[in-house]
């Protein structure tokens, strides 16, 4: 099989695969649940997604989800605003969740902007190493190019 | 997902050998590889997340690395596809020991929605152990070029 054959294979393939996971994932989201709220009455669902929390009530608090502001009825205790959340709710049809378990991810941000140093690391490294044949487009070694 | 230090750090305590010399860097490659090509698009954009479903899982991940070794001339194409899916691989690894509220990791995708995992640690948990591995990392090197520099 040609390089072209194949690449195109591969690149079909793995354009399938996300289509596949766009249309196929059985687990009902927040945003389909606020998308048609009565449907999704009562649907135990998890909440993640890049979630932040808003603001802390004594018996609830708000999450930043999609760009839209949620309510969440249960404890905050432990949360902190502009915090990254995932957690387990119920959804309501007036469009508010009750909570049943949360986990704060404190040092997300943290975690994100650490790992970025390496990636540039790695591809100072590799364009040290490797050499683009623009004719080709394949990769060679620098020292044996 | 732990923080690409602590995927890079294991990366590094394993390619010690000099049979790594020649692909060392597709091997660190690899294992960044995973969260490169899913992340950044929901970080920045959370509304691309069920984009995304599919890229973080063994299959995709392996079709993705037939598919970036094609770039490469012939004779590093074999070596390029076992370095890099060694990197995914030993990415993946460490992510099955993580925790998650509920799903984590879709292991089986597209065969399977199943999600399964040890659940050792959460996902910021490792950051903590970051500046231990770049300690572990700089005493090592410099350790390593003192003895250079005394043959």
């Amino acid at each position: 099989m040609s390089r072209f054959l194949r690449i195109s294979l591969y690149l079909v393939l793995l354009a399938g695969l996300i289509w596949y996971g766009r249309t196929r994932d059985p687990r009902v989201t927040l945003a389909m649940c606020l998308a048609e709220p009565e449907k999704y009455h009562g649907t135990r669902i998890e909440v993640a997604n890049e979630t932040i929390v808003q603001q802390l009530f004594n018996d609830g608090f708000t999450i930043r989800y999609l760009g839209k502001t949620v309510t969440v009825i249960g404890d905050p205790t432990g949360l902190r605003p502009n915090e990254f959340l995932s957690m387990i709710a119920v959804f309501d049809r007036s469009g508010r969740l009750l909570l049943e378990k949360k986990h704060l991810a404190l040092y997300r941000r943290w975690k994100i902007w650490v790992s970025v140093p390496p990636v540039l690391l790695f591809l100072i490294f590799f364009l040290r190493r490797y050499r683009l044949d623009l004719s080709t487009l394949q990769w060679q070694e620098a020292d044996r190019a | 997902m732990p923080d690409l230090i602590t995927h890079s750090a294991f990366a590094y305590a394993l390619t010690r050998s000099q049979r790594f010399d020649r692909f060392r860097v597709i091997f660190y490659l690899g294992t960044v590889l995973p969260d490169v090509i899913t992340r950044p698009f929901y970080i920045i954009n959370p509304h691309l997340y069920p984009y995304t479903v599919a890229v973080h899982t063994p299959l995709f991940m392996i079709l993705f690395c037939l598919l970036a070794a094609e770039f490469f001339i012939e004779p590093l194409r074999k070596p390029v596809r076992l370095y890099l899916l060694a990197g995914v691989f030993l990415h993946l690894f460490l992510d099955f020991f993580q925790r998650h509220i509920e799903s984590g990791y879709l292991w089986l995708f597209p065969f399977s929605w199943k999600t399964f995992e040890i659940g050792l640690f959460w996902p910021e948990t490792p950051l903590m152990l970051a500046p231990l591995w770049l300690t572990l990392i700089a005493a090592y090197e410099a350790i390593r070029l003192l003895r250079k520099k005394s043959d």
